[in-house]
């Protein structure tokens, strides 16, 4: 009996041992599932901010529409710095504000912004990718959404009004509050230091990753510090030499070096036929 | 300290402490395993997106992970913890066009407003906005992207790519 018994829980055991190996890749498959699912709500909500942002931005300063080859050639830029390092779910969108600041933006969900007085300010085309590539880092960091980005901790009557609203995103109805934040974080208050300068770092490594050149944006931003008190440049809450002894020392720290001189000719040539300066 | 120096070291310490036992994923095209913690070191194999590395440990802004019985550094830029969805995964709600989204948004905010208690003077607020939006620039800006064939060209005329 006693015998039985022992025969009876051994079975049992390793029931219930094959049993939990066989449900521990469901459970992993579930978990991954949901992270999946998770990820893709948030991806949604970005693009939701995103684009409403987006239309307010070119409302306000108004789109390049003179020059098409322009716009095509800052989206292609972007476009092969986003290949490499871009976030797979999204695509990257580029686009010129009518604007004499010397400014760039990011939005939630891929949208860039360069202002005509950026472009201006640029010598070559490792300098815009490198402006580019800091902006893209805001989008794949999430440095604007994590801000902006309805709470995840509601009360009972607001998880009602959601549901009977729209259900599935937990934007709901706050889409307009959220986007007023954005909106506000963008073109008044700035991301922070920390941000900036995160963005600052991680965008040289990216522009030395793509092939350019990752010693321009330093001299892109030692122009800037030259000519500071003229200048009204997202970030202005990090001064220009702060954000200079960042970028050489992610170059220094990263063993980030130059491509060949061929190349360089090869670049300055379609910055100057596309931008329209000799650099 | 100087606080440049304080907020480098916050920097480095809040990466740092991202680096957990889950598995991270390759985010970008393509990533170079380097022998080393710079972009200068040999490169022992090259990883492609979504390829998933276990992290053993870090250093700066690199992360030492183990891959295919093989070691080796892949800077922080080209992981992320999430596995790589495609833009499939978004298509449900896609298909609503930024008109129909925007008629819907009025009295949306209405009812939030209410339902949520907010102060008339927040209501008020709600009901204004000093950016005028422009769906029609935006839907040239989401239909313009450059054709893949002269993205490709593009790249290739500057030897373009290949993640550090």
């Amino acid at each position: 009996m006693m015998r039985d018994c022992f025969a009876s829980l051994a079975t049992t055991g390793l029931v219930l041992a094959v049993a939990a190996c066989s449900s521990a890749p469901t459970k992993l498959a579930e978990q991954q599932s949901t992270a999946k699912e998770a990820l893709a709500r948030e991806v949604r909500e970005e693009l939701q901010i995103g684009r409403e942002m987006s239309a307010k931005i070119l409302g306000y300063y108004g789109v390049e529409k003179k020059n098409p080859a322009k716009t095509q050639y800052v989206q292609l830029v972007g476009n092969s710095l986003a290949a490499i390092y871009g976030r797979p779910e999204l695509n990257y969108r580029f686009a010129i504000l009518n604007s004499p600041t010397v400014n760039a933006y990011a939005v939630p969900g891929g949208y860039i912004f360069v202002t005509q007085g950026l472009l201006k300010k640029l010598q070559n085309e490792s300098e815009l990718a490198a402006v580019l590539a800091h902006e893209i880092v805001h989008v794949n960091q999430r440095h604007m959404y994590q801000q902006i980005r309805p709470k995840r901790d509601v009360s009972a009557s607001e998880s009602m009004v959601r549901m009977m609203s729209r259900g599935a995103s937990d934007i709901g109805n706050n889409l307009f509050l959220i986007v007023q934040h954005g909106m506000k974080l963008l073109l008044e208050e700035g991301l922070g230091k920390e941000k900036e300068l995160e963005a600052d770092s991680m965008g040289v490594v990216l522009t030395a990753a793509a092939g350019y050149d990752p010693n321009a944006y330093s001299r892109f931003l030692e122009r800037c510090e030259k000519e500071e008190s003229n200048l009204k440049v997202e970030g202005a809450s990090v001064g220009f030499k702060e954000r200079l002894a960042m970028v050489r020392k992610t170059v220094a720290e990263n063993g980030l070096t130059a491509q060949s001189s061929t190349i360089n000719t090869t670049l300055a040539a379609r910055f100057t036929a596309a931008i329209g300066r000799t650099p | 300290m100087r606080r440049s120096q304080l907020l480098m070291v916050v920097m480095a310490l809040s990466a740092g402490a991202a680096l957990g036992s889950d598995p991270l994923y390759v985010q970008s095209e393509q990533a170079q395993l380097r022998a080393e913690a710079n972009a200068q070191a040999v490169s022992v194999a090259t990883l492609k997106r979504a390829e998933k590395v276990d992290p053993v440990t870090d250093k700066g802004m690199w992360v030492k992970v183990s891959w295919k019985n093989k070691q080796g550094w892949i800077h922080r830029l080209f992981l992320s913890p999430n596995q790589p969805i495609g833009q499939n995964a978004l298509l449900e709600d896609t298909d609503e066009t930024l008109q129909k989204s925007a008629r819907k948004r009025a009295p949306a905010y209405s009812v939030a407003a209410s339902a949520r208690g907010l102060m008339a003077d927040e209501r008020k607020r709600v009901g204004q906005d000093k950016y005028r939006a422009d769906y029609e620039a935006l839907e040239q800006m989401e239909n313009r992207a450059p054709a893949a064939a002269d993205m490709q060209a593009f790249r290739a005329e500057a030897h373009l790519g290949g993640g550090r």
